[in-house]
């Protein structure tokens, strides 16, 4: 471990690759779904695709002190899952309004029936109403298919509180779709 | 079928969510030249590196010398300070956020007067406060922002075990490009205030190993934070799991010196 200041020679760890050798190669494997779950906690598709370089950019700094491929893959989703919570409440605080019409927007123009198109839209806007927390459990384990050790890592709370984020969040949407029928 | 609506009702939700967002997700694609926009805001950042250190060296002395000036009204203030019964002062400073840390100094505060003799800590309800939390920000360098939450008793001890909680996650920051340093396993064990030197007990620090810099950093952002509750005062010793930032006592004159020496965390406003 050294301690002298000026960083960035690209060094190999326990994987062999230098860092950037691993930036390439996770990009090729996760890039792509790590901007999917950055659009899916912000639903702002341009702020998501930023997010998940920043975190290539980071991970590509703490390289060497990331000895194999799956902590490089949980510090990823970490600091997406982090910037994305920044980027949102920064959001609410210069704009006051609900998030739910970006959602709107985009979802109407997936390929689906008009019906389930509806379904979805109105699903994903009562998503973005929910709590920050609630909302990062539920897409880290629906979309992302995260355990719950995962997802506690990624949030950086413990498991306990995933699992009440995950039990609140589904029974208040539980509640809202009863509402509907 | 079942006979337990609670669970086939959530069934019901947790198969509509999947579907939901798998559909959101599919119709999400990324830039055609990510890798290479990614790959060139590394090598800017290389450049920069290296740029600045030639650059900050300047800025880095001016910091040094506030700094002393601090420290030394910091042991009146510190010893003064000691006292759980002196509220906290809410700084009015709006316009803190990206100013200069060091330019912050208690060095024209005049020393609390003398405490009362007995501590209220067993009859005072949870008290708020308002306090400096030290983020980092752009480039590893430092920035304050001021943070209102509830601290204990209002004691000292406590003050400083609320803000460096809040230090310790830095998506507490309003700003969003401000961060912490530590990892998100970071937690405070106990805080203690003993004589003008308070002592930080933290749990869970180490976890994914850290890069010097960040280590410095992270270390900058607790003495900034576990010092400026009193005003500003004297020294702090950490004790983490691992060696190097266990035990040993700093204060901000002496982080300061680190500062100088090793990175060019200081940002003075401008």
């Amino acid at each position: 471990m050294t301690w002298d200041g000026w960083p960035m020679v690209a060094a190999d760890n326990a994987t062999g690759w230098t860092a950037d050798e691993a930036v390439a190669r996770l990009f090729a494997v996760h890039y792509r779904s790590l901007v999917r779950l950055a659009t899916l906690l912000l639903a702002d598709r341009g702020r998501a695709e930023e997010i998940a370089s920043d975190a290539y950019v980071e991970l590509h700094r703490r390289w060497r002190h990331l000895d194999d491929t799956d902590k490089a893959l949980a510090y990823l989703r970490a600091t997406v899952v982090n910037r994305s919570r920044s980027a949102l409440r920064h959001r609410r605080v210069v704009e006051q309004h609900a998030a739910t019409s970006r959602f709107d927007e985009t979802v109407a123009s997936a390929e689906a029936g008009a019906l389930a198109r509806i379904g979805h839209a109105a699903i994903l806007a009562e998503v973005a109403t929910l709590p920050t927390r609630q909302r990062e459990a539920l897409v880290l384990r629906y979309y992302a298919e995260l355990s719950e050790a995962e997802i506690a890592e990624a949030m950086g709370c413990s498991r306990g509180a995933v699992k009440s984020h995950t039990a609140r969040g589904l029974a208040a949407l539980r509640a809202r779709m009863e509402r509907w029928a | 079928m079942t006979n337990d609506p609670d669970r086939s009702g959530l069934a019901d939700v947790e198969a509509a969510l999947r579907d939901a967002f798998e559909r959101r997700a599919s119709a999400v694609d990324i830039a055609p030249d990510a890798l290479g926009d990614i790959r060139r805001r590394i090598a800017g950042r290389r450049r920069w590196w290296r740029l600045s250190a030639l650059r900050t060296r300047g800025v880095a002395m001016i910091s040094m010398s506030t700094a002393v000036a601090a420290s030394v009204a910091a042991i009146a203030v510190g010893i003064g300070s000691c006292s759980p019964a002196t509220p906290a002062r809410p700084r009015p400073n709006v316009a803190g956020g990206p100013t200069a840390a060091v330019t912050t100094p208690p060095a024209t505060t005049p020393p609390p007067t003398t405490p009362p003799t007995t501590p209220p800590s067993n009859t005072a309800p949870p008290s708020t406060a308002t306090f400096p939390v030290y983020y980092i920000g752009a480039n590893d360098k430092l920035y304050r922002e001021y943070h209102r939450a509830t601290a204990g008793d209002g004691g000292t001890a406590a003050k400083v075990r609320a803000a460096v909680a809040l230090m310790l996650d830095g998506r507490t920051a309003f700003d969003p490009d401000y961060s912490s340093r530590w990892p998100a396993s970071a937690s405070v064990r106990s805080v203690s205030v003993v004589g003008g030197v308070a002592t930080v007990d933290l749990h869970g620090a180490t976890v994914n190993g850290y890069d010097p810099v960040g280590n410095r950093a992270a270390l900058q952002q607790l003495i900034w934070t576990a010092t400026a509750f009193s005003g500003g005062s004297g020294g702090c010793s950490s004790t983490a799991p691992r060696a190097r930032r266990s035990g040993r006592a700093v204060s901000r004159s002496r982080a300061s010196y680190i500062a100088r020496r090793r990175s060019p965390y200081w940002r003075r406003s401008g």
